[in-house]
């Protein structure tokens, strides 16, 4: 074991005392005399819809059937591949301020605030580089990094170029592959660094040279310090690099995927990473509304404890149900939609649309929290999850 | 005797539940032993729910990746990095002074700056001990990216380390 591994174990708050539950038997007994609420499958297998009309049929994919354009033509089920699909479907994210709840039910209620009508969105199937390799040459041609792609792991997938001088390229191709240029070679911070503005401009012409054709939103600035030796004079010191993180977008909508860029007090690139795809079709799939996409977040809700006694009060109140968790009030007032990444069981990738849900919920100490929580706005009817070695199934909490 | 369900979950519970609480434990530190078997046994109840999607060749990774929703719906992200910081246990004893300063800081330092995808991939490989495939059904994603994954958040590690220690 290394040196680094050995500091870190060391560090472990389980070392030494594995955990023990007080009474596992009850627990057992405990947990299996409650009835199990089987989840309905929400996937048909035999259906393929065609400007309203259902046509039984063997399931088609998107990766075995062209992708036709336009209102009345057919188009395809979705057949993602779970679990990573799942997880969206779990309105899982929930980030608020307050006093840690952990056993809860939410009661989410569509608010005014909510859009009525049902929104359109194209959702769009993704080029990926063909040749990982090829790409990993060429992005670090463009970051100034010479020396032949490696393949340590012999797999074909993930890739290294090592220049010379500490600079390196990695780019890793499961999923959207994903470049990253890193360097080793520390400097002191003894310039003035670039003004916000110069810093983006910089990062577009990186952006014009890789072409992926995607665009970029919503920069976050930010300045990170670290106590370091200076390659320069051998003495202590400090660097700092000044950061930007970009929103990737596709058609101006925001997706899951991040450009950054850090540099140091020269202007000099210290790191940067981004993802490696550009769009190859779009597909105008039917979306849900907003008020079922947040039925849908109680029917997954409703999955995960027994169903009980219902909420009370609409107005953000809380109550506590005999036999289960207390049953939180979330109004939901406000929706956004953005694009997620999606696998195909066929292994096409996609940027589907997604509902991003905000609203306020009053946790059991009174304290008030705002949240978020996300459903896939696309037509259920047109999607089927697989689990990983089951033909049903996902983790779907 | 039950019924092959309550069979079979009874088993997961016998082989699983440590080192589910030992994952919840690590990432909750400290906890009373009360709460800490209130978030296994919601973990738990979320398997038994779930039983038939429980894959045969990834039960504890899968059960892993339930109780990281758990943490993910109870943890508050502005308090993340100060309740992770409050993990680290002192170094061992028999280390000078010096070293108990440098060792903690350095560590505690090192490991704070890491993104959160980075220090989860490292712990859970360091602290919870799964391989590059258990952590690929965890995470969900390829063992192959894992294997990138763990790498880089390793090798980022060892930067961070080597510039936060006092030369």
């Amino acid at each position: 074991m290394s040196d680094f591994e050995d500091r870190l174990a060391a560090l472990d708050p389980a070392a030494g005392a594995s955990y023990r539950h007080r009474d596992l038997d009850a627990l057992i007994s405990r947990i299996t005399s409650q009835p199990v609420a089987r989840k309905r499958r929400r996937w048909h297998t035999i259906e393929l819809k065609l400007a309203g009309t259902l046509i039984a049929g063997a399931l088609v994919t998107a990766g075995s059937l062209a992708i036709v354009q336009g209102a009345g033509t057919a188009l395809p089920v979705l057949a993602l591949k779970s679990p990573s699909a799942a997880q969206t479907f779990k309105g899982a994210v929930h980030s608020a301020a307050g006093a840690m709840q952990v056993y809860e039910r939410f009661d989410f209620t569509a608010g005014s605030g909510l859009g009525a009508a049902v929104p359109t969105n194209l959702s769009y199937e993704l080029k990926i580089p063909s040749s990982p390799a090829s790409e990993a040459a060429r992005v670090a041609s463009i970051f100034g990094v010479s020396g032949a792609p490696v393949n340590a792991s012999g797999d074909g997938l993930d890739w290294t170029v090592t220049g010379s001088s500490g600079h390196a390229l990695d780019y890793a191709s499961a999923g959207i592959p994903q470049w990253t240029f890193s360097t080793t070679s520390l400097t002191s911070s003894t310039g003035y660094f670039p003004s916000r503005t110069t810093l983006a401009a910089d990062v577009q012409r990186y952006l014009t040279r890789l072409g992926y054709g995607y665009t970029l939103s919503a920069p976050s600035f930010g300045t990170t310090t670290s106590s370091a030796t200076s390659s320069a004079t051998s003495a202590p010191g400090s660097t700092s690099t000044e950061d930007v993180t970009y929103s990737v977008d596709v058609d101006g909508s925001s997706t899951d995927q991040y450009v950054s860029f850090s540099v140091d007090a020269n202007n000099n690139v210290v790191s940067a990473s981004g993802p490696a795809f550009s769009v190859a079709t779009t597909s105008n799939y039917p979306l849900q509304s907003p008020a079922a996409g947040v039925d849908a977040l109680n029917v997954e809700q409703q999955g995960r404890f027994p169903a009980t006694s219902p909420a009370t009060s609409a107005g953000g109140s809380t109550n506590t149900t005999p036999s289960g968790p207390p049953v939180v009030n979330v109004i939901l007032d406000a929706d956004t939609i953005t694009l997620e990444t999606y696998q195909l069981t066929d292994g096409s990738l996609w940027l589907l649309p997604v509902y991003d849900y905000s609203g306020t919920s009053v946790g059991v100490d009174g304290s008030l929290s705002t949240g978020t929580w996300y459903e896939l706005a696309v037509d259920p009817s047109y999607v089927h999850v697989s689990g990983p070695g089951s033909s049903r199934g996902v983790v779907n909490y | 005797m039950g019924s092959l369900d309550e069979d079979r979950f009874a088993r997961l519970v016998r082989e699983h539940s440590s080192a589910v609480g030992n994952y919840l434990r690590r990432r909750l530190y400290p906890l009373t032993s009360s709460d800490l078997d209130d978030i296994v046994e919601e973990t738990l109840l979320v398997v038994w729910r779930r039983l038939d999607s429980v894959p045969a060749d990834a039960e504890l990774p899968w059960m892993l990746g339930v109780a990281r929703n758990v943490l993910r719906n109870a943890r508050r992200s502005q308090n993340r990095r100060s309740a992770f910081e409050s993990t680290l246990l002192p170094v061992s004893p028999e280390a000078s002074a010096e070293e108990h300063v440098v060792a903690d800081t350095s560590v505690r330092e090192a490991l704070a700056a890491l993104s959160d995808d980075d220090r989860e991939v490292l712990l859970l490989n360091a602290w919870d001990g799964l391989d590059t495939h258990a952590l690929g059904a965890v995470l969900v994603i390829s063992t192959n990216a894992a294997a990138v994954r763990l790498s880089r958040a390793q090798r980022r590690f060892r930067e961070l380390l080597g510039t936060a220690e006092v030369h």
